[in-house]
């Protein structure tokens, strides 16, 4: 029997606990003003009570009701409230028209009463519920990653010295959502931060790019876990990795492949204009078959060094976010109409067919499209035998247009499919630089739109492009038809 | 070049600083049916000296020259009055669309991207002298 009550009361205590925790922080997720306010309401009551029932209590128990009830706000509601609510009490407890008219040993006793008061305050209040416990500390202290520390409005709480060195300055009492933005932007919340914490949501490996105190530039990517406790929002875990070296490497690699593909340009074009030019003089003159043959390689070669450097300048323009899309609305069908026509010159030795049709207009831009559409049945060709048939299907869908082009090459395994639009991933070793698919999915993407493919080895393969048609106005329309 | 020909002649004039590049178009740039006179400068102020002296048909005007600006030296060439039917095609890089574009709005009469294609060029040549009137009409 005493086991069962001893049970009882030891649910009933957990229980107590539990709500009693979750009333303090849901407490302590008030504003300041809001806490103070709610100590103001305490102390009022308090007052009330001692004006009903003067010195019901002996005088010394009295002063530790007053004391403990002093400790409790603190403890509920931090130091600021805690001070507030102190000077309240000190004031109710001698019943606010007593204090003039005290005796000496009186002013001692408010003295005495206002310092244990407001010592209980500060450092009870001051105590948060958020700081990482004595046994975290160190391990914090530790992390190569920085490790912040915020509550629920976002204000950082702790932040380890790997944090503070990153960011070349104190942490702590900030607002996190200033994290990663520079001195002109700050509050701009790069890490959205804002979002994360009211809709609840990890947020994993967002780069942030800033300058630090010190002037140094910092690239990191930061996760961001909010911290609920018993269903209330209590704050935020925010972990950094710096990445500025890997950052600086890569730009460095893309200014690389910049620089070198425009100082490529002008010696291609060169070869390009004297190989076309000493091949076009050797069939005037009749030159021997070798001759004209070895000629021929040159120019094949030097137009492939030509159309790689295209490509390279395009990719690092992508990279820098310089390339963009001039968009107009054009009629899909007439539009098509001509690319393909001209693609029929690409494709030696295939046939290529059209299926279906579309009409209406999308909006994009004419030249980056024909791209796309080369690039795709430049890919087909690459990858399908002679003889064989490369089909552009032309579908119309509700909102979109889908264009697909299908070759009867070897078809690509699925654990190969995931890659074929990543920057330099090739199929096998089929030639070419890997760029081709990358270019064509980073334009569809600027023209709003998908990419993707379906494939089965040996049954070769169909890659697809959807367009977002749009509503176009009638100046829209007119504008076209004086265009074209 | 001197002796009398029953075909149309046309100047051109190629402005690029890579005097291989002026050299190879000099050389290898043919135009069936057109008596063709080139001539190549590797500076702005070189071009535009040229330019006003041989009153070229069509202006073949690289975007990067040293001494000045592409766009700069069209300009140029367009306050001349002497100078106003000339042609100009614009050499600009593949990787700045941007550029591509501000010679459409500039009017430019046409453009295009390095790597340079031999046939590409001549093609664009030969339109922009039909345009100036310089071939007849077929």
């Amino acid at each position: 029997m005493p086991h069962r009550i001893n049970a009882i009361l030891s649910r009933v205590i957990t229980r107590f606990g539990h709500w009693l925790e979750r009333g303090v922080v849901w407490w302590r997720r008030r504003g300041r003003v809001w806490r103070c306010l709610g100590a103001t309401v305490v102390a009022a009551v308090a007052l009330a009570a001692n004006l009903t029932w003067p010195n019901r209590l002996g005088q010394v128990n009295n002063y530790l009701l007053w004391w403990l009830l002093v400790v409790a706000l603190s403890w509920v509601s931090g130091m600021i409230a805690g001070l507030w609510a102190t000077l309240l009490l000190t004031l109710a407890q001698y019943r606010f028209f007593m204090v003039v008219p005290l005796p000496l040993a009186g002013y001692v006793n408010l003295g005495l009463f206002m310092g244990v008061g407001s010592v209980s305050s500060l450092i009870i209040g001051s105590r948060r519920l958020e700081e990482p416990t004595d046994r975290l500390t160190p391990m914090l202290h530790q992390l190569q990653e920085g490790v912040v520390i915020t509550d629920a409005e976002g204000i950082i709480k702790y932040a380890n010295p790997a944090m503070e060195r990153m960011c070349g300055a104190n942490l702590a009492g900030r607002s996190a959502t200033s994290l990663g933005s520079g001195e002109g932007n700050a509050g701009a919340d790069p890490l959205q931060l804002a979002q994360a914490l009211r809709q609840r949501r990890v947020l994993t490996n967002r780069e942030l790019d800033w300058e630090s105190g010190n002037g140094s530039r910092v690239v990191a990517l930061a996760s961001i876990m909010p911290m609920v406790e018993a269903e209330i929002l209590t704050g935020a875990v925010i972990t950094v990795r710096e990445i500025t070296d890997r950052k600086l490497r890569e730009e460095q690699k893309d200014q690389f492949i910049s620089i070198a593909s425009h100082e490529l340009r002008t010696p291609v074009t060169s070869l390009k204009l004297n190989a076309q030019r000493l091949l076009r003089q050797a069939v005037k003159q009749g030159a021997a078959a070798n001759e004209r043959s070895a000629l021929e390689s040159i120019k094949r070669q030097a137009d492939k060094l030509g159309h790689l450097v295209r490509n390279l300048l395009d990719v690092s323009q992508l990279e820098s976010g310089q390339l963009t899309v001039r968009t107009r609305p054009l009629l899909i069908d007439e539009y098509l109409t001509d690319i393909i026509e001209r693609l029929r010159l690409l494709t030696p030795r295939r046939s290529l067919e059209v299926q279906g049709a579309l009409d209406g207009e999308v909006v994009a831009d004419p030249d980056r499209l024909e791209q796309v559409l080369t690039n795709l049945v430049a890919n087909a060709v690459q990858h399908s035998p002679e003889d064989s048939l490369i089909t552009i299907s032309l579908t119309p869908e509700p909102g979109r247009v889908v264009v697909g082009v299908r070759d009867e090459g070897e078809g690509i395994e699925r654990t190969k499919q995931v890659h074929l639009f990543d920057r330099f991933y090739q199929v096998g070793s089929g030639g070419g630089a890997g760029l081709g698919l990358y270019i064509a999915k980073q334009l569809i993407l600027q023209h709003s739109g998908t990419i993707w493919v379906s494939s089965e080895p040996g049954a070769g393969s169909t890659f697809y492009f959807s367009l977002p048609r749009v509503q176009v106005s009638a100046a829209a329309r007119r504008n076209v038809r004086i265009k074209s | 070049m001197t002796a009398p020909s029953a075909l149309p002649a046309a100047t051109l004039l190629v402005i690029d600083d890579d005097a291989d590049i002026g050299q190879a178009i000099q050389n290898g740039l043919e135009l069936p049916g057109v008596e063709l006179t080139i001539h190549t400068a590797t500076t702005a102020s070189l071009g535009l000296q040229q330019a006003k002296h041989y009153r070229p048909n069509v202006i073949i005007l690289d975007l990067q020259l040293p001494d000045m600006d592409g766009f700069a030296v069209f300009e140029e060439l367009r306050r001349d009055a002497q100078l106003a039917t000339t042609r100009v095609i614009m050499l600009t890089a593949q990787d700045s669309m941007a550029n591509l574009w501000e010679s459409v709005d500039r009017r430019l009469d046409d453009f295009i991207a390095k790597p340079l294609d031999l046939i590409e060029l001549e093609a664009r040549v030969y339109s922009q002298l039909l345009k100036a009137g310089v071939l007849p009409a077929v």
